[in-house]
C-alpha cells in the first residue's frame, strides 16, 4: 500500500517555537509548540496493511472440535484449504469455485466477529445466504453447483471462536476436556471391572450359602420351563447338608465389602457402577476452577480421598488375584496415607484446570498459583492477561517495566519442573501442539496468555494487539518443557518469535512521496510502536508538523540502538498513519525510551536463556579464539626464528614400500591364544545335554544357569576328559594336557585330545 | 494392568526361586537331545523373571517336545496331537493372568495342527510358542515330518523324502497379524535364552522356531551348522538380539536387521544357504484377540449363564402337560 508523504497543516501552536528535543526531554507539549495527539486517529505505519483483518486470511477464527473425532482445534483457513484441495481443480475451471469458497470464508470470518456464539455449520449457512443475496441471478446457478460440491466434502463442525478475550479459555478448555475424557475412561473402566469382580467374589459366597438352597431360590435358578418337573422342597433338603463349608473368612469379607463401598462411592471417575442403592446427593467432582485459592482448597480436601481410593484399588487388585496376604499387607495398608501416593498413582486421577482471568492476578492469588505449581499436583493453570500495560498506568510518576506480565511465567520457569507456555492470543493456534503437550505432561503446567482485548486500543482487533505485543517483545512467546531434556537448550524454546537474533523485528515499509514515487524504508517494530496505540499513553507522544521535520529526528528503532554520544541532538520519532493514509511523525518522551530499553534488556535475558547470544558461550569462544591466536603467533615466531634446516631426503618409492609397516591380516589380529595346558569348557555355549556329567559328575558340574564347567579336574582321569570332549554335542570341552604322566595310553589319548585343544 | 502401588507391592513380595524349583524331575530325553538346552533356557527364564509357578502353564501336544510340561515344576497340560494351540488359547481366554507357553513339534504344529497354527497366529493372543523342530517324528521312531529335508531316508520314506519341506518361518510371516517371529538353535544357548526372553516379553503370540538336534535318529541333520559357524547368520539390532564379543569371535556372519522390516524378514526366512538366528519380525501394535474382543459391558460367568438360559428358554420344547 502506498502512502502520500505530505499532509495539510494540522495547526501548529500559533506563535510557539517548535522544539521536539524539549518535548523528548521534558514531555511538555504546549511549551514545545507541538500537537497533542489525543483525538487524532493515528496508528503505527506498519499497521496500515492490516486495518481490515476480515479481508485477510489468517489463523482465526478457529473451530473447536467438540466431538473428539480429530484435532481439538482447526483454523477456518486450514479447513477451507482442505475443502479446496478436494473440490477445486488446479485450472481456470477451478478459479470460480476457489473465489466463491474464499468469499464464503471471508463472510464466515465477519460472522465470527459479530460476537454471538455460533457453530461453523450455522455460520456457513448464514454466509451462504448472504452470498446468494449478493449474487446476480445469472451467476446464481453456477454458485449453487459450486456450493453443492463443497457441501459434500464439508464435514467439519464445531464451535466457531474468534481471537478475543474468551478464546484462550475456550481453546485450552477444549484440549483439556478431550485429554480428560481419554484419561479417565481407562480409570473408570478399571474401577467398574474391580467392582464387578469384587461383587462376584461376594456373590460366589452367597451362592454357596444355605440361602440359595431354599426351595424358592432353587425354583428360580431352574427357570420357568421346568418348574413343575421338580420337587424343590426335597431338592433343598438333599442339597443343604452337602454344601461346602468353606465360607469366606470374616476379615476378608469385611475387607472386600469396605473396599467395594469405597469404589462404588468414589467421585473422581463418573462410573457406570455409580451406586444406585442410596440416593445420590452429591455428584462427581468437578476439576474446573476459576481461582487458584478455591482449587488449592479443593485439592487439599480431596487428597485424603485420593489416597483412600488408591488404597482401595490396590487392595481390590490383590484380592481379585488372590494375592492379598493379611500378615504382610494389613500393616502396609494400615499405614497407607497421602504420603504414600506415588506420582504414577496421581497420574491416574483427572487433572485440574484453573482458568484465571485478568482480574484474578492479585498478590495473594499469585502466591497460591506458585504453591500449586510447586506442589507437583496434577494442575494446569491458564493465567490470562487482557492488559499487559496496566501496571505502567498504576504507578505514579515513574514508569516501571518490571514485566509483571512476564513475572508469573518467569517464576514458574524458575521452579524447574513446571511446563510453561507464554503466548499472545494470536499465536495460540500455532502453539496448539505445545498446549496439548503441556496438558498431557505429568508435571504441573502454566499457560500465560495475553488476549489482546485491552479495551484501550480502538481500531485494532485483539488479534493485532496480541501479535504486536509479541513483535515488540513486550510479551514474547516461549515454551519451557522440563520433560524435553536435562538442560536449557532442550527445555526452553523461543523459536516462535519473529527475527530471533534481533532486538526487534525489522520490516520494510513502502510509501509514496509528493511526486508519486515509490519509496521504502526499514522500520523496526519496537516497544514504542506497540505502546503508541494505547490512548492511556497519548501524553508521551507529540506530533511534529511536516515542515518542522529535521534531520535530527531519527526513527525510534535507530535511536535505541545508536550510541547517544555520536549524535547528542538526535530525537526519536515513531512513524504513524492517519485515516486518510497520510504519514505523520510523533516525537517520543524519553521516559518511554527508558521503558523500551528495559523491555529490550528483558528480551536479551530471554534470548540468552534460549541460546541466542549466550554470554557464557561468547566469552568462551572469545577466550578460545585468543588462546588460539596466541598459540598461532608463537608457532609463527618459532618458525621465523629457526635457522634454515637441511632438506629432509624424500625416500624413494621402493624404500617407502620396504620400510612400510606390514599390513596385519584380520586372521593375525584375531589369532587365537595359544592353547592352555589346563582343561576348560566354554561354559556359555553349553547346551545342558548331560553328556559330560554322565561321564563324571564330580569332575563336571552345572552352574546356576545349568551350564557345565570343570568343577574338579583331578576328580577323574585324563581319559574321562577326552571322552567327555568327544561326547560333547557342541565340542566346547578342551582337555588340555595330561597332568598325571603315569596314566596308561597317554599317547593315544593325547592324539585324540589334540582335535579339541 | 495393576496400579503402581500394587505393582510395587507385588515386586517386593515376589519370591525368588532358584532354578531347581522349576525342575520337576530329570528329563527322559535322549542324551544329547536338543530339548535339554531348551528346557534349561526356559527354566532360566522362569527363574530370572521370577514367574510364580502357580501362574505359569506349559501346554503341549504329542511328540518328544511335548514331554516338556512334565519336566517343569509349574502347571502343565499335555494335550492331544496337534491341539496344543487351541488348548493354550482356551487357557488364556479363561485365565488371562497366567503365563502361557506352548511346546509343539514339527509334526504336532506343522502337520496335524496346521489349521490351529494359522489361526492362532492371526488371533495373536499373548503367549509364547516354541516349535521344537528336529525335522523328524522322533517319539514314534523316525518318520518323515513336514520339515524333513528332501532326500531324508526314514521309515516312511525308505527311498528318501521326495517333497520340498515346509518353511515354518515363511508360513508364519505370511499369515495376517503375525506379530513376533524368531528362530533360534539349541546349540547356541545364549542366543536361545535371549530369543525366548524377548518372545516372553512381547505382548502377543510369539512364535519361536528352535532348530533342535535329534542325536538318536538324525544326528547329522545340523552337524554341519554346529561345526561350521559360517553356516549361521546372526541377526542383531538394538530392538533385537545383542551379540556379545565372545560369540562375535566365533560367529562372524552377522546382519543388522530391523525386526519391523517384514520384507527383509521374509527374504531372510527363505534363506537356504545359511541358518538365520534371531528375531526376524516384530510388530508390537498388532491387535490381540483378548484386547479387541474385550466387551464394553463387563460380564461375570453368572451373568453370561443367566443370559444364555433366557435365550435357550425361548426355544425350549415344552413337555406336554
Amino acid at each position: 500500500m502506498l502512502f502520500v508523504a505530505n499532509e495539510p497543516n494540522h495547526g501548529a501552536v500559533d506563535g510557539g517555537m517548535i522544539n521536539p528535543t524539549a518535548f523528548h526531554l521534558m514531555g511538555r507539549t504546549a511549551e514545545c509548540g507541538l500537537v497533542d495527539i489525543n483525538g487524532l486517529d493515528l496508528k503505527p505505519a506498519l499497521y496500515a496493511g492490516f486495518t481490515d483483518l476480515n479481508a485477510l486470511r489468517h489463523d482465526f477464527p478457529v473451530v473447536l472440535d467438540q466431538y473428539g473425532t480429530g484435532e481439538f482445534v482447526r483454523s477456518l483457513c486450514d479447513i477451507v484449504n482442505d475443502v479446496l484441495r478436494q473440490t477445486a481443480p488446479q485450472s481456470a475451471g477451478g478459479e470460480f469455485m476457489r473465489s466463491q469458497v474464499l468469499n464464503l470464508e471471508q463472510k464466515i470470518r465477519v460472522i465470527a466477529t459479530e460476537g454471538s456464539s455460533t457453530t461453523l455449520k450455522k455460520a456457513w449457512g448464514k454466509a451462504v445466504r448472504r452470498l446468494r443475496a449478493e449474487t446476480v441471478n445469472g451467476s446464481l446457478e453456477a454458485l449453487n453447483d459450486c456450493l453443492e460440491q463443497v457441501e459434500d466434502v464439508f464435514q467439519t463442525d464445531g464451535l466457531l471462536v474468534d481471537c478475543d478475550a474468551e478464546m484462550p479459555m475456550a481453546m485450552v478448555r477444549q484440549a483439556w476436556a478431550i485429554d480428560q475424557k481419554e484419561k479417565t475412561q481407562a480409570s473408570r473402566k478399571r474401577v467398574d471391572e474391580l467392582i464387578l469382580r469384587l461383587e462376584n467374589i461376594l456373590g460366589a459366597e452367597t451362592k454357596k450359602s444355605e440361602q440359595t438352597l431354599l426351595p424358592e431360590n432353587l425354583k428360580g435358578s431352574v427357570g420357568s420351563s421346568f418348574e413343575s418337573a421338580f420337587d424343590f422342597d426335597t431338592m433343598s433338603e438333599i442339597l443343604t447338608p452337602a454344601i461346602p463349608r468353606d465360607a469366606l473368612p470374616d476379615d476378608r469379607r469385611q475387607r472386600i465389602q469396605s473396599v467395594l463401598g469405597i469404589l462404588q462411592s468414589q467421585r473422581f471417575f463418573k462410573s457406570e457402577k455409580w451406586s444406585e442403592k442410596k440416593s445420590r446427593k452429591v455428584g462427581p467432582y468437578s476439576f474446573l476452577f476459576r481461582s487458584a485459592t478455591s482449587a488449592l482448597r479443593a485439592i487439599r480436601n480431596r487428597i485424603p480421598e485420593m489416597a483412600e481410593l488408591t488404597r482401595a484399588i490396590s487392595i481390590a487388585e490383590l484380592e481379585i488375584s488372590n494375592r492379598y496376604e493379611p500378615e504382610k499387607h494389613d500393616a502396609i495398608f494400615e499405614a497407607f496415607d497421602e504420603s504414600s501416593l506415588l506420582p504414577e498413582d496421581m497420574a491416574q486421577f483427572p487433572t485440574y484446570l484453573i482458568g484465571l482471568s485478568s482480574e484474578g492476578h492479585d498478590a495473594a492469588e499469585k502466591a497460591k498459583i506458585l504453591e500449586l505449581l510447586s506442589s507437583g499436583l496434577p494442575v494446569n493453570i491458564l493465567a490470562q492477561t487482557d492488559d499487559i500495560l496496566e501496571e505502567l498506568t498504576n504507578s505514579a510518576g515513574h514508569l516501571p517495566f518490571g514485566g509483571m506480565s512476564w513475572q508469573l511465567a518467569s517464576m514458574a520457569v524458575a521452579l524447574n519442573n513446571v511446563f510453561v507456555l507464554q503466548s499472545g492470543g494470536s499465536s495460540l493456534y500455532k502453539m496448539r501442539e505445545n498446549v496439548q503437550r503441556g496438558l498431557t505432561s505429568s508435571e504441573p503446567a502454566l499457560f500465560s496468555v495475553f488476549s489482546g482485548d485491552t479495551g484501550n486500543i480502538s481500531g485494532l482487533s485483539p488479534y493485532l494487539v496480541s501479535a504486536a505485543a509479541a513483535e515488540s517483545r513486550a510479551f514474547p512467546t516461549f515454551v519451557y518443557d522440563p520433560s524435553s531434556g536435562s538442560d536449557w537448550s532442550t527445555r526452553l524454546s523461543i523459536s516462535d518469535n519473529p527475527q530471533l537474533e534481533s532486538d526487534w523485528p525489522v520490516h520494510t515499509f513502502a510509501y509514496e512521496d509528493m511526486d508519486i514515487q515509490r519509496l521504502s524504508e526499514d522500520i523496526t517494530f519496537t516497544f514504542v510502536e506497540f505502546i503508541v496505540s494505547d490512548k492511556r499513553f497519548a501524553g508521551f507522544f507529540a506530533r511534529v508538523p511536516k515542515e518542522d521535520w529535521t534531520a535530527d529526528m531519527i526513527p525510534v528503532g535507530q535511536y535505541l540502538t545508536a550510541n547517544s554520544d555520536e549524535n547528542p541532538e538526535a530525537v526519536p520519532y515513531v512513524l504513524m498513519v492517519d485515516e486518510n493514509n497520510m504519514l505523520h511523525k510523533l516525537v517520543v518522551d524519553d521516559r518511554l525510551i527508558r521503558i523500551a530499553r528495559r523491555c529490550r534488556d528483558m528480551w536479551h535475558s530471554l534470548q540468552e536463556m534460549g541460546g541466542i547470544h549466550n554470554s557464557h558461550a561468547l566469552k568462551l569462544l572469545e577466550s578460545e579464539q585468543e588462546r588460539w591466536q596466541v598459540e598461532k603467533d608463537r608457532e609463527l615466531a618459532e618458525l621465523e626464528s629457526r635457522p634454515a634446516a637441511d632438506p629432509v631426503p624424500v625416500a624413494s618409492q621402493e624404500e617407502q614400500l620396504v620400510t612400510a609397516e606390514p599390513i596385519v591380516s584380520e586372521e593375525q589380529e584375531d589369532a587365537p591364544e595359544p592353547p592352555s595346558d589346563d582343561p576348560f569348557i566354554e561354559t556359555v555355549r553349553c547346551t545342558t545335554c548331560n553328556e559330560c556329567t554322565d561321564v563324571n559328575s564330580q569332575m563336571f558340574a552345572y552352574n546356576d544357569n545349568m551350564q557345565a564347567y570343570i568343577a574338579d579336574p583331578s576328580a577323574g582321569t585324563y581319559r574321562q576328559l577326552v571322552e567327555a570332549a568327544e561326547n560333547c554335542q557342541v565340542s566346547i570341552i578342551h582337555p588340555g594336557k595330561p597332568k598325571d604322566q603315569s596314566e596308561p595310553n597317554l599317547e593315544e589319548l593325547t592324539e585324540r585330545a589334540d582335535v579339541f585343544n | 494392568m495393576s496400579s503402581a502401588t500394587t505393582e510395587r507391592l507385588l515386586k517386593s513380595d515376589t519370591e525368588r526361586h532358584p532354578i531347581e524349583d522349576y525342575q520337576r524331575c530329570a528329563p527322559r530325553w535322549c542324551t544329547g537331545c536338543g530339548n535339554n538346552a531348551i528346557l534349561t533356557a526356559m527354566q532360566r527364564l522362569c527363574r530370572d523373571e521370577r514367574l510364580p509357578r502357580e501362574k505359569t502353564v506349559f501346554v503341549s501336544g504329542i511328540g518328544c517336545s511335548s514331554r516338556f510340561p512334565h519336566y517343569m515344576n509349574t502347571y502343565g497340560f499335555h494335550g492331544l496331537h496337534g491341539r496344543a494351540l487351541p488348548i493354550a488359547e482356551g487357557v488364556k481366554m479363561r485365565r488371562p493372568d497366567l503365563h502361557v507357553f506352548v511346546n509343539t513339534g514339527d509334526g504336532d504344529c506343522c502337520s496335524i495342527g496346521t489349521a490351529h497354527w494359522i489361526h492362532a497366529i492371526r488371533y495373536n493372543m499373548d503367549m509364547t510358542v516354541l516349535l521344537h523342530d528336529n525335522s523328524i517324528y522322533g517319539l514314534t521312531k523316525m518318520q518323515t515330518s513336514p520339515t524333513s529335508p528332501t532326500g531324508l531316508v526314514s521309515n516312511t520314506s525308505p527311498r528318501g523324502t521326495q517333497l520340498q519341506p515346509l518353511n515354518p518361518l515363511s508360513i508364519t510371516l505370511g499369515v495376517a497379524n503375525a506379530s513376533f517371529v524368531a528362530q533360534a538353535v539349541d546349540w547356541i544357548p545364549d542366543l536361545l535364552y535371549q530369543t525366548i526372553s524377548q518372545a516372553f516379553h512381547h505382548k502377543g503370540l510369539s512364535f519361536v522356531r528352535i532348530l533342535q538336534r535329534c542325536p538318536e535318529f538324525v544326528p547329522e541333520m545340523y552337524e554341519a551348522s554346529v561345526n561350521d559357524p559360517s553356516k549361521s547368520l546372526l541377526l542383531s539390532h538394538e530392538h533385537g538380539l545383542q551379540i556379545g564379543p565372545e560369540l562375535s569371535k566365533v560367529y562372524r556372519n552377522q546382519e543388522k536387521h530391523d525386526p519391523s522390516d517384514i520384507d527383509r524378514a521374509r527374504e531372510i526366512a527363505a534363506m537356504t544357504d545359511r541358518i538365520p538366528i534371531g528375531i526376524l519380525f516384530q510388530n508390537k501394535d498388532a491387535p490381540r484377540h483378548e484386547a479387541v474382543e474385550d466387551p464394553d459391558k463387563l460380564g461375570t460367568p453368572a451373568m453370561i449363564k443367566t443370559a444364555l438360559d433366557e435365550e435357550f428358554d425361548k426355544f425350549t420344547i415344552w413337555p406336554a402337560n
